[in-house]
């Protein structure tokens, strides 16, 4: 339990299940930041993503198509959803929050009826086969490209909102939306794309992570439960906050059960709660 | 202003309460006086069961099963292989029509009991199948031994049901218990010179009943488990277990889940780390079923796992089941739990076939005391706490014909639920559990 072997094998384990957290709560959080909603339907659209990348991957044998196609597919439906639904309620949250609930429902059904309900994993002519070895230690290489994958989003994102114009407006808007609006940016499609880029990193999580655990009904739920422990965890609105929360919790969980089992089913919430305890508003949050 | 509407509120609630107690009103002062009748019309029934009267003619079955929830897939398996049965061979026997009510549990015991009554008391029908998961098997069993009315169990797995719970009324027709169907596992491990075994279960009764199973065929045969683990049900990343797993080292590692996501989300994270060519393993019944081989497809290829059913077993009527499940559901093969489900409805045939019209404890009984040559899951017969005495199956995942099939590689023929005691000693000693594995 204490070789060196087996300690760098948990902690890539922690390591690429924080990078598939970090990738699943980047979009729940970017939208939080600036709508100031929780997106309830977010785990809807990583099935989605997830069923819809499989197909693609199944039939080409092709990964980067298969998240290309999905994040397209999924970001046209959270447009649809964006435009159709929400804009009508937008700034009452409670109706606001019900109706993501409801696209939740209406989704994850649509799913079962159009995928079955076999659970579905990434095929592997279109997985990255092959395992790495240094010494004693092998590791998979498809779950070291999931610490890649999170490591390039993560890094285009914050580059995206500290150096860009669309990063500025975005800022401005989850500070002072008011402000901004009487500058002349039309805020309301700034909502719009920012809700559909939430989807589109849903659906390349979905996609990606479905080579890690499979995609099936039920998986929604608890993809959205993870999501927002993270984003809990690292403060709502942060994207520093959910890379450091989805590592964290990541080797938590991988170290706790194999040192702690008893704590078993624990390990993915007492980090939310003694951080809540003594920062309510997370790691990274900003007490509003 | 505000006192307006509250009255109006309180008003409109008060009329919707008198609605509703007008409404209740009438179906409240009949049911009284109906039951009564209906019990003497059933006592009739009963007490002159040698000549029954009224019910000749039909057998009315409530079905039920979790056909909606986190159990859907499996539950409407369940259905699906009930129906199958009938759909083939038409559903009179020997003068008998069997007649089926479906009701949804949707896996949780309150609804499956609540459903349970409502089949008894107002679909008065002669016997129940089902339900699916061990605490709302245990749950029906109980209230339908209570009232008489016999209780069949296609997948259900709860050690108990036929041991510390049995009774004259309740019969695991389609499956075994847990620790019963592991077992050989164990037993087969050891004879394969495996000296060390490490375990891997979910943590709750099915997956300690299939642990102490494996682990008492393993260690009554020379052999000894040297560490064991418990995964919380919903994990969907093994790679930590998977992980520990290696680092114990065992000569065999064994691997038990209920079926559905865990099974094909273990191989992923096994085979990631590469340990198919270095780590011999066994899994059990649900964890290497159809669905997992959908999902994981030739990547599985043979791997070992330990079942009372194996698809791929050469036999005319397993080929003719497949076949017809097959041809009603998209080319698939058919799961442990569509099994379950046909068996139970052909043992239910043969049983009106040779006696006609049985019901209550006789129906039970008739089951318990037929021999069935040519079950699907290989020649069963009953113990006298209704269990099945029944061949356990090591199975490998081999390629048939393009098809992907568990077939048996080894057999334990009339394998019983005792592990090698006698009943009362294994009956005397506590459940299954974390701390005691047998």
């Amino acid at each position: 339990m204490f070789e060196p072997v087996f300690l760098a094998q948990q902690a890539l384990n922690g390591l690429s299940f924080g990078a598939l957290l970090f990738l699943l709560a980047s979009g729940l959080t970017l939208v939080f930041g600036l709508q100031r909603i929780v997106n309830l339907a977010h785990g809807a659209f990583y099935m989605l993503g997830g069923y819809i990348g499989l197909v693609i991957a199944t039939l080409t044998g092709n990964l980067l198509l298969a998240v290309v196609v999905a994040m397209i597919a999924v970001g046209v439906t959270a447009f649809v959803v964006e435009v159709g639904l929400l804009r009508f309620v937008r700034g009452q949250e409670m109706p606001e929050v019900l109706l993501t609930i409801g696209v939740m429902f209406v989704v994850a059904d649509l799913c079962l009826a159009i995928f079955g309900g076999d659970p579905k994993t990434l095929p592997a002519a279109a997985s990255i086969q092959g395992a790495m070895s240094i010494g004693g230690l092998i590791y998979p290489w498809y779950r070291i490209f999931v610490i890649g994958v999170a490591v390039v989003i993560g890094i285009a994102l914050a580059l995206v909102q500290t150096k860009t114009r669309v990063g500025a407006i975005v800022r401005a808007g989850v500070d002072d939306r008011e402000t901004i609006s009487a500058m002349g940016v039309n805020i309301g499609w700034v909502f719009t794309g920012m809700f559909v880029v939430g989807g589109a990193l849903a659906a390349l999580s979905g996609t990606i992570g479905s080579g890690v655990i499979s995609v099936r009904p039920g998986i929604q739920n608890e993809v959205l439960m993870y999501a927002l422990v993270v984003i809990i965890l690292g403060g709502l609105g942060s994207i520093k906050g959910a890379a450091v929360g989805a590592v964290l919790i990541g080797l938590i969980d991988a170290f706790a059960k194999a040192w702690i089992p008893e704590l078993a089913y624990f390990t993915i919430f007492a980090p939310m709660a003694l951080v809540l305890v003594f920062r309510p508003s997370g790691l990274f949050g900003r007490a509003t | 202003m505000l006192t307006l509407p509250r009255w109006s509120a309180a008003l409109s609630l008060g009329v919707v309460a008198a609605l509703a107690l007008t409404a209740c009103a009438p179906a409240s002062s009949e049911d009284p006086t109906e039951p009564p009748a209906e019990t003497a019309g059933a006592s009739d029934d009963e007490t002159g069961d040698e000549a029954p009267a009224q019910a000749e003619g039909t057998l009315k079955v409530g079905y039920i099963s979790p056909i909606t929830g986190n159990f859907a897939v499996a539950g409407q398996e369940m259905v699906d292989g009930w129906n199958l049965y009938w759909e083939i061979n038409g559903n009179e026997v020997n003068g008998v029509t069997v007649e089926t009510i479906v009701e949804d549990d949707a896996g949780n015991p309150e609804i499956s009991l609540t459903k349970a009554r409502k089949l008894v008391e107002s679909d008065q029908v002669d016997v129940v199948v089902g339900p699916l998961l061990a605490n709302t098997a245990l749950a029906v069993a109980e209230y339908t031994s209570s009232v008489g009315v016999p209780n069949l169990h296609p997948v259900a797995a709860a050690d108990d049901l036929t041991q510390r719970a049995a009774n004259d009324f309740t019969v695991r027709s389609g499956s075994m218990s847990g620790s019963q169907a592991n077992y050989p596992g164990g037993v087969w491990a050891a004879d394969q010179g495996h000296e060390t075994a490490v375990t891997l279960c979910p943590d709750y009764a099915f997956g300690w009943e299939s642990c102490a199973g494996f682990k008492q065929g393993f260690e009554q045969n020379g052999g000894e488990v040297t560490a064991q683990f418990w995964y919380p049900n919903g994990t969907s990343d093994f790679s930590t277990y998977v992980s520990q797993l290696q680092s114990a080292g065992a000569d065999i590692a064994y691997v038990a889940t209920a079926g559905g996501a865990p099974g094909p989300d273990f191989m992923r994270s096994f085979l990631g780390l590469g340990l198919k060519d270095t780590q011999p393993l066994l899994m059990n019944c649900c964890s290497m079923d159809q669905a997992t081989l959908r999902a994981m497809g030739t990547e599985v290829l043979g791997i070992h796992s330990v079942s009372n059913w194996a698809e791929g077993r050469d036999a005319p009527e397993v080929a003719e089941f497949n076949a017809a499940y097959a041809e009603r559901y998209d080319g698939k093969i058919p799961s442990l739990n569509v099994a379950g489900g046909y068996v139970t409805a052909s043992q239910v045939a043969q049983v009106l076939a040779e006696n006609g019209l049985v019901t209550g404890d006789e129906l039970v009984a008739a089951i318990s005391a037929t021999t069935f040559e040519d079950s699907i899951l290989g020649k069963t017969v009953f113990d006298e706490y209704n269990n099945p005495v029944s061949p356990v199956y090591i199975r490998e995942v081999q390629e048939v014909d393009g098809q992907l099939l568990n077939v048996p590689i080894e057999t334990f023929d009339a394998v019983d639920q005792w592990l090698g005691m006698d009943p009362e000693e294994a009956m005397a000693r506590p459940n299954y559990s974390q701390q005691f594995q047998g």
